[in-house]
């Protein structure tokens, strides 16, 4: 049943799927992807909304959708693979219909921007969303949103934007994901700002696609520096920095800035952060609650949606999966025989760790993204509750690791063997993260201290055509049978 | 025998004569990366600043075991060359976080721990406005304190001011002989003017005055290097340390007049104006001097300059160089190609590996180039 | 009078000889160990199909990779050029050429008199040039000259990365493994091909009237991948694809020795 509305994710879906001739470039209408999204969110809500008939649903989808791409599933697999590739109970799906909502409301409002109704702020993605969505009347975007959605078209989505950016001349020694938001706005998925919000970290594609930004757009824009550090001065400095960036944006938009708005949004974050710390502890035992995917989806949904009430309730049913898991242990420990870190991002364009669940028994307990530990944001006052969410997003997975000298990644994967327990390590591979793929030595020495193995891989998370979802299964299939995780 | 002879060879060597007497006279010798680190912090503490370079560099194959082939070759060959030894003449670095590669170079050095002291690392900001000049004078602060106690030294405005003057007369000498190439009959090439900053950043700052004193004093007296180049070229970019690079630029028939590199303008325009604060002085003339890719809000100025002595030193054509795997050059060249085309500039971005191979398809790109401009004109 | 002109190329050397604005001998073959080597046989062929000798050629003009090694050649240019001129020569509606040759992809835009204005040339990745169609054709187990027919004969393409040539080859040697039908795999290989060069046509503004040239123009699937890509219809040429670096040498020559005569005047 799934199956069949699943189909529906995407307008025109019948052009795509029963069409016999190859197409050479995936041709995107204007503003399709975001459509497609909105569809894709639209259907979650209502389906999950009875999540034991939709896991039925599932189940039986899953004989077409698990394995590969091609033609019947293109434009619905991708969805399938975000509510877990028919591995997710029940309640992990009731949980998600939260997240539908949320990324619902927020594509809703860029599409309202598109057709005049109010201004629309980008902002990069490590900037907290708060200083646009404290705005009662200003719609709030993040382009590298793109890296994931993209592929609500099926994979070629991200292609797409990727050769767009290539035919524009850009070089791709620049991180995929930001070239994706390139590519996107390109191709017309997303509407003109009327205003940028930048930020210099983590990385060096951050900083020339913020530039690259401005430039094709024209908009306004104001550039948050940020320390190489994250003392308590260097969060206070960030801090001083948001609230300059939330006066810029006043002065740009003729708005005022909504403090009432921005304390609930702090309040709501509170509450989801003690969820998500609390579930990170739950994936840390053993048998490990297995709820990573739900932590990578919940901070997808920070960078877009932090604030939101919706955030709280899927976080808080998604923690209501793990006490149960942890209540009935045995349950898992069928599933799980040895534990994955990712040391890195999960492959973006096809969820493999569902796959890896499935196929061996592997269980992903932790990853950059999918590990988040955050301290309770003092609300006595405007600027504790800005220094909290500085603070909040400085230590944010990717930016975390990203940004700053080698030990904030090292020190992090030293930590999460530990906790985690972990019997070995995958670094999928991500050619436009220079300062990540510079640490390979140390990285591998560190779990060669910690006598587990690792693997490497030349893969782009965010480009298929780098490594293909089939070349990332043989290589982790061979990893696992050489370390005598599968025969 | 012609000053230009002396140094070629100093370009051409990790070492010399000059930093060794220096350390006989007692004083050390710190090596430093990019633009942003200021030399007369070191040269007040009483070492002898050495701008780090892969000069004579043999492979990457001891780089590599710590960087990934999808890092760029400049940080690849020199920590090979640290890892071989070649930079053991050296009491410490300081690195900076130029770029992704860069701030790298410094965490793979301090594991790596080739024996070349101790490594320091200076932070700037990605920015020019106050709150990020203020930023950047509590890291030079840091640091001076570091070489204050590494040196067993005070840096008294005293001493920082004489340093202030020293850089700055040899920042003029340096912008004279560049000055020099305005004229239709060119002095000195470009590949020459390369090795001449090589050279002086690489030997104690009186030396290279008494360096550039020479060099001028044989320009003055009417040296030539053209009389009629088929075409006058700028250049910007990142890293570029290759003579054999400017001089395949060269031989097909181009001469550099002018550029925006590190090893170049970057380096001498815009002397540390003399005031109350040292710091602060150099604090502004540092993060406010011609910038780099790297600075997120300055990229119109970067391309009003490059107009301006387009304009000014009659180029005919900019060379956009990018090393490969640069991300922030990615970005500007893009930007710059597509300003300097509304102003009808012709520009082309030569992407190269340092001292890497792929001449043969260079020299096409390059000829074809020259071939495209002359055809305008 | 008659001007010759030679490109020695990556994986095939040419040479053309003009006369009175008509081409009188041609001749291409694959390269020999040196640039050398390469040069005087194939200008040996070509002037013993004109019935000849080296003397009585007025102006020689060399061109491609080994350019600057052929001692017997007057002048030189750019391959980018010589395309450039040599297709406008066979075809005066020529303003695009899109050249595929063994080392490398260029696209040029000519002005009214056949002088570039605008090109565009791949990175050093070798991906979508002759010699990955050559590496791409032997993991796929056919012979280079049969990768077109197969491909034509299929009518479903197989997703094949067009990333890097090592990349197409893990992607080819595994659509093998899973027993992919090998027409529909060469088909993937044309089609990921076509859309390289659309990239790289997308970085320059095309203009009316595009050809194609070098010796991937003869692989009628790529051709075919590459208009329907860009969506155009290439214009013909009246002289072979893969000489048109040659044959702009040979016009070079001329403009050279006229070039020389009128500064000998003055």
């Amino acid at each position: 049943m799934v199956f069949l509305l699943s189909l529906s994710f995407r307008p025109h879906w019948n052009r795509r799927i029963f069409c016999v001739e190859f197409r050479y470039h995936m041709e995107l209408k204007p503003y399709e992807i975001i459509e497609s999204v909105i569809a894709g969110a639209r259907l979650g809500t209502k389906v999950l909304d009875r999540p034991h008939l939709a896991w039925l649903g599932v189940k039986a989808a899953a004989p077409l959708m698990f394995h590969r791409e091609h033609r019947l599933n293109r434009a619905s697999r991708f969805g399938f693979q975000k509510i877990g590739s028919s591995r997710w109970s029940p309640g992990e799906l009731a949980a998600y219909k939260h997240d539908c909502i949320a990324t619902l409301a927020f594509f809703q409002r860029v599409l309202d921007a598109r057709d005049g109704r109010e201004p629309l702020v980008w902002l990069g993605w490590p900037v907290p969303i708060e200083v646009a969505s404290g705005f009662d009347d200003v719609a709030a975007f993040v382009p590298e949103a793109f890296m994931a959605i993209a592929n609500m078209v099926g994979t070629d989505g991200h292609v797409a934007c990727l050769e767009a950016v290539e035919r524009e001349g850009i070089s791709d020694d620049i991180c995929a994901m930001d070239r994706i938001s390139l590519g996107a706005y390109l191709l017309e998925q997303i509407p003109t700002p009327a205003a940028i919000v930048s930020v210099a970290h983590p990385c060096d594609a951050s900083r020339t696609t913020s530039q690259l930004m401005e430039y094709i757009s024209g908009a306004p824009a104001y550039t948050i520096d940020t320390a190489y550090t994250k003392e308590d001065a260097d969060v206070e400095l960030y801090s001083k920095n948001l609230f300059e960036a939330i006066a810029f944006l006043e002065d740009t938009l003729g708005r005022k800035y909504n403090w009432d708005k921005f304390r609930r949004m702090v309040v709501v974050l509170n509450e989801q952060n003690r969820y998500l710390n609390e579930i990170t502890h739950m994936n840390q035992s053993i048998p490990s609650a297995g709820l990573s995917l739900g932590l990578q989806t919940a901070w997808g949904s920070k960078i877009t949606g932090a604030g939101n009430p919706e955030l709280v309730e899927s976080a808080r049913a998604m923690y209501n999966v793990g006490r149960f898991r942890l209540r009935y242990p045995q349950l898992r420990r069928k599933v799980e025989k040895f534990r994955i870190i990712v040391a890195d991002m999960p492959i973006v364009f096809s969820e493999m760790s569902m796959w890896i669940e499935k196929t061996f028994g592997g269980v992903v307990v932790g990853d950059y993204i999918g590990d988040a530990i955050f301290p309770e944001i003092d609300c006595t006052s405007l600027e504790t509750m800005m220094m909290g969410v500085a603070r909040d997003r400085l230590y944010m997975g990717m930016v975390k690791q990203a940004h700053g000298a080698a030990r904030e990644t090292v020190d992090d994967l030293e930590r999460q063997i530990e906790q985690f327990s972990a019997d070995c390590v995958i670094q999928n591979g991500h050619q436009g993260c220079k300062h990540n793929r510079a640490l390979q030595r140390i990285v591998k020495d560190v779990c060669r201290r910690h006598d587990i193995p690792i693997l490497i891989m030349e893969a782009d998370i965010f480009d298929k055509r780098v490594m293909s979802e089939d070349e990332i299964k043989r290589e982790l299939t061979n990893f696992f049978v050489a370390n005598g995780f599968a025969s | 025998m012609t000053i230009f002879n002396e140094i070629r060879q100093l370009a051409q060597s990790t070492s010399n004569d000059y930093l060794t007497r220096a350390r006989h006279r007692g004083h050390p010798t710190v090596g430093y990366f990019c633009s942003y680190v200021p030399e007369e912090m070191i040269h007040a503490a009483g070492a002898v600043p050495y701008r780090m370079r892969a000069v004579g560099s043999e492979g990457t194959s001891l780089g590599d075991t710590y960087f990934s082939s999808a890092n760029c070759s400049f940080v690849r060959r020199v920590l090979d060359k640290g890892l071989r030894g070649d930079f053991d003449f050296l009491d410490g670095i300081v690195f900076m976080n130029g770029c992704d590669h860069n701030r790298r170079l410094f965490d793979n050095w301090s594991y790596a721990h080739p024996d070349t002291g101790f490594n320091y690392m200076l932070f700037v900001p990605h920015g020019r406005s106050e709150a990020c000049l203020a930023q950047y004078g509590n890291e030079l602060a840091k640091l001076g304190r570091f070489l204050e106690e590494r040196f067993d030294t005070e840096l008294t405005a005293e001493k920082l001011w004489n340093s202030v003057a020293l850089y700055n007369r040899k920042r003029a000498l340096l912008q004279e002989i560049a000055d020099s190439r305005r004229s239709a009959v060119v002095p000195i090439s470009g590949t020459e003017f390369l090795s001449l900053m090589l050279a002086v950043s690489v030997v104690p700052v009186e030396d290279a005055i008494a360096l550039l004193e020479q060099a001028l004093a044989e320009i003055r007296a009417g040296r030539i290097h053209t009389e009629q180049a088929v075409l006058r070229l700028f250049v910007t970019g990142s890293c570029l340390e290759e003579l054999s690079h400017l001089e395949l630029l060269e031989s097909a028939g181009g001469v550099v007049v002018a550029d925006a590199i590190c090893l170049g303008a970057r380096y001498f325009e815009r002397p540390v104006q003399v005031g109350r604060d040292p710091l602060a002085a150099l604090g502004e003339r540092y993060l406010r001097n011609l910038s780099c890719p790297r600075m997120m809000d300055d990229v119109a100025g970067r391309i009003a300059h490059v107009r301006e002595r387009v304009s000014d030193f009659g180029a005919d054509a900019v060379i956009l160089e990018k090393l490969e795997f640069c991300s922030m050059m990615s970005g500007e060249s893009y930007i710059s190609s597509h300003e300097l085309r509304k102003f009808d500039i012709p520009s082309i971005t030569l992407t190269r590996e340092l001292y890497g191979g792929g001449v043969g398809q260079l020299k096409t790109r390059i000829q074809a180039f020259y071939e495209k401009v002359i055809n305008r004109s | 009078m008659i001007f010759a002109g030679i490109d020695i190329g990556s994986l095939t050397a040419k040479a053309v000889l003009l006369r009175h604005g008509k081409v009188i001998a041609s001749h291409f073959e694959p390269v020999k160990a040196t640039s050398l080597a390469s040069a005087d046989h194939v200008m040996g062929r070509v002037l013993a199909q004109a019935g000849l000798r080296i003397e009585e050629i007025s102006l020689t003009c060399s061109t491609g990779y080994g350019r600057l090694e052929i001692p017997f050649a007057d002048c030189n240019r750019s391959e980018v050029s010589c395309h450039g001129l040599g297709t406008f020569f066979s075809n005066k509606s020529v303003r695009t050429i899109i050249d595929i040759g063994g080392q490398d992809c260029k696209v040029v835009v000519i002005d009214s008199h056949g002088m570039v204005e605008d090109f565009v040339m791949n990175d050093k990745c070798a991906a979508g040039t002759g010699r990955s169609l050559e590496i791409l054709a032997r993991t796929l187990g056919v012979e280079l000259a049969d990768l077109g027919r197969f491909a034509l004969r299929s009518r479903r393409p197989l997703p094949v990365s067009n990333k890097c040539s090592i990349f197409m080859e893990l992607d080819v040697m595994q659509l093998l493994y899973q027993g992919k039908r090998r027409e529909n795999i060469a088909h993937g290989i044309t089609v990921s091909i076509a859309r390289r060069i659309a990239s790289l046509t997308g970085k320059v503004t095309l203009q009316k009237g595009i050809c194609i040239s070098g010796g991937v123009s003869k692989n009628a699937a790529v051709v075919r991948d590459i208009e329907q890509a860009i969506g155009v219809t290439f214009t013909p040429l009246a002289h072979d694809p893969q000489l048109m670096g040659a044959l702009g040498a040979a016009c070079f020559a001329e403009k050279e020795y006229r070039r020389r005569m009128e500064g000998g005047k003055s």
